[in-house]
């Protein structure tokens, strides 16, 4: 391991200690969450971040997220595109695979989103001829109000939806 | 599913076509059909999206996020393995769970890449190595000319954080 890993393994073993180990009360905490170094970033509005991912049917991920799902494109390729929603909440992008991008695992990631009236969303959805793995359930117990319902892309990559039972 | 999934490739394989087709910003305006499903998400309230990733190295990556990125902690929980970070606007969520080796696999680090565009991105990247980070690539154009600047480096588990940002003036 590098001297570098090994700094951030030293500040990371401290801050999940004192998660564990110490009962913080909530003045505590808002010095926790003090960074050793501070945020250093000022994002461009244009597109302020996003992730990217490889996938093999481009044309179908490109056509789930736009024509089924709804989202906009920020930028469009054969074998590139960035969407995001119509107010620029997010931003991701995938790459169709090639020799030198390798198609990203389904199992690697998985993006979540937490939306207003899940149930009403999920039928919706359904009706669209999205299939999900399971109707909104409760998380972490069946009848919790937190709700959380699974969809794959036609990549297989997994989508998360929670929201709050109506 | 599979239905679904031609439907998918029909659409995108229009879109794709169309998008080659367009040449000016007027183009776009006029000639870019509208979805053919509206975008029916509410999002929020105390978070909106996220994407989430498997490390080896959860404290490594959990000290690299916060300590030395500076990124806000949005969660972070030790026993689960898991960590949330966030910028202080709260426009971006990244979060990595503790792999097992089971049904959380490591992610790759050739498979996804986390990016921001930021302002002066010469003092940034300069902040950055003075905090011991190392560019896989400073910052530099993509093509001759471009004033466009593209610089990559990794998180301690090999995952690419990508900075873009424009040339600054003089």
């Amino acid at each position: 391991m590098s001297d570098f890993n090994k700094l951030c393994e030293n500040f990371g073993k401290k801050r999940i200690e004192t998660v564990i180990h110490n009962r913080l009360n909530p003045d505590d905490r808002i010095d926790w969450w003090k960074s050793e170094n501070e945020y250093p970033f000022s994002l461009n509005p244009a597109r302020p971040f996003w992730i990217e991912y490889v996938v093999k049917s481009f044309e179908a991920e490109l056509g789930f997220f736009v024509d089924i799902l709804g989202l906009i494109p920020n930028a469009i390729s054969e074998n590139y595109a960035v969407l995001s929603n119509p107010k620029n909440d997010f931003f991701f992008g995938f790459w169709k695979d090639s020799e030198i991008k390798r198609q990203t695992q389904p199992e690697s990631i998985t993006i979540g989103f937490l939306i207003d009236e899940i149930e009403k969303k999920y039928r919706e959805l359904e009706e669209r001829g999205v299939q999900f793995f399971h109707k909104p359930k409760g998380y972490p117990k069946n009848n919790d109000p937190l709700l959380v319902c699974k969809l794959e892309t036609p990549n297989k990559i997994p989508i998360e939806l929670w929201g709050m039972k109506e | 599913m599979s239905e679904l999934i031609e439907k998918c490739r029909e659409f995108g394989k229009k879109r794709i076509e169309i998008a080659a087709s367009l040449k000016t910003p007027e183009d776009w305006q006029t000639k870019w059909p509208a979805n053919e499903n509206e975008f029916i998400y509410k999002l929020g309230p105390c978070w909106t999206h996220m994407i989430e990733y498997y490390v080896d190295d959860f404290e490594a990556e959990v000290g690299f996020m916060t300590d030395i990125l500076g990124f806000d902690t949005f969660v972070a929980d030790g026993n689960m393995g898991y960590c949330s970070v966030t910028n202080p606007d709260k426009f971006f969520y990244f979060s990595f769970y503790k792999a097992d080796g089971k049904e959380k696999i490591a992610t790759p680090g050739n498979a996804i890449k986390l990016c921001l565009m930021v302002e002066n991105i010469e003092e940034v990247t300069e902040a950055l190595e003075k905090r011991e980070i190392e560019f896989e690539r400073k910052p530099a154009p993509d093509m001759e000319g471009s004033p466009m600047l593209r610089g990559i480096f990794k998180t301690p588990n090999g995952i690419r954080l990508e900075l873009w940002g424009m040339m600054s003036q003089g």
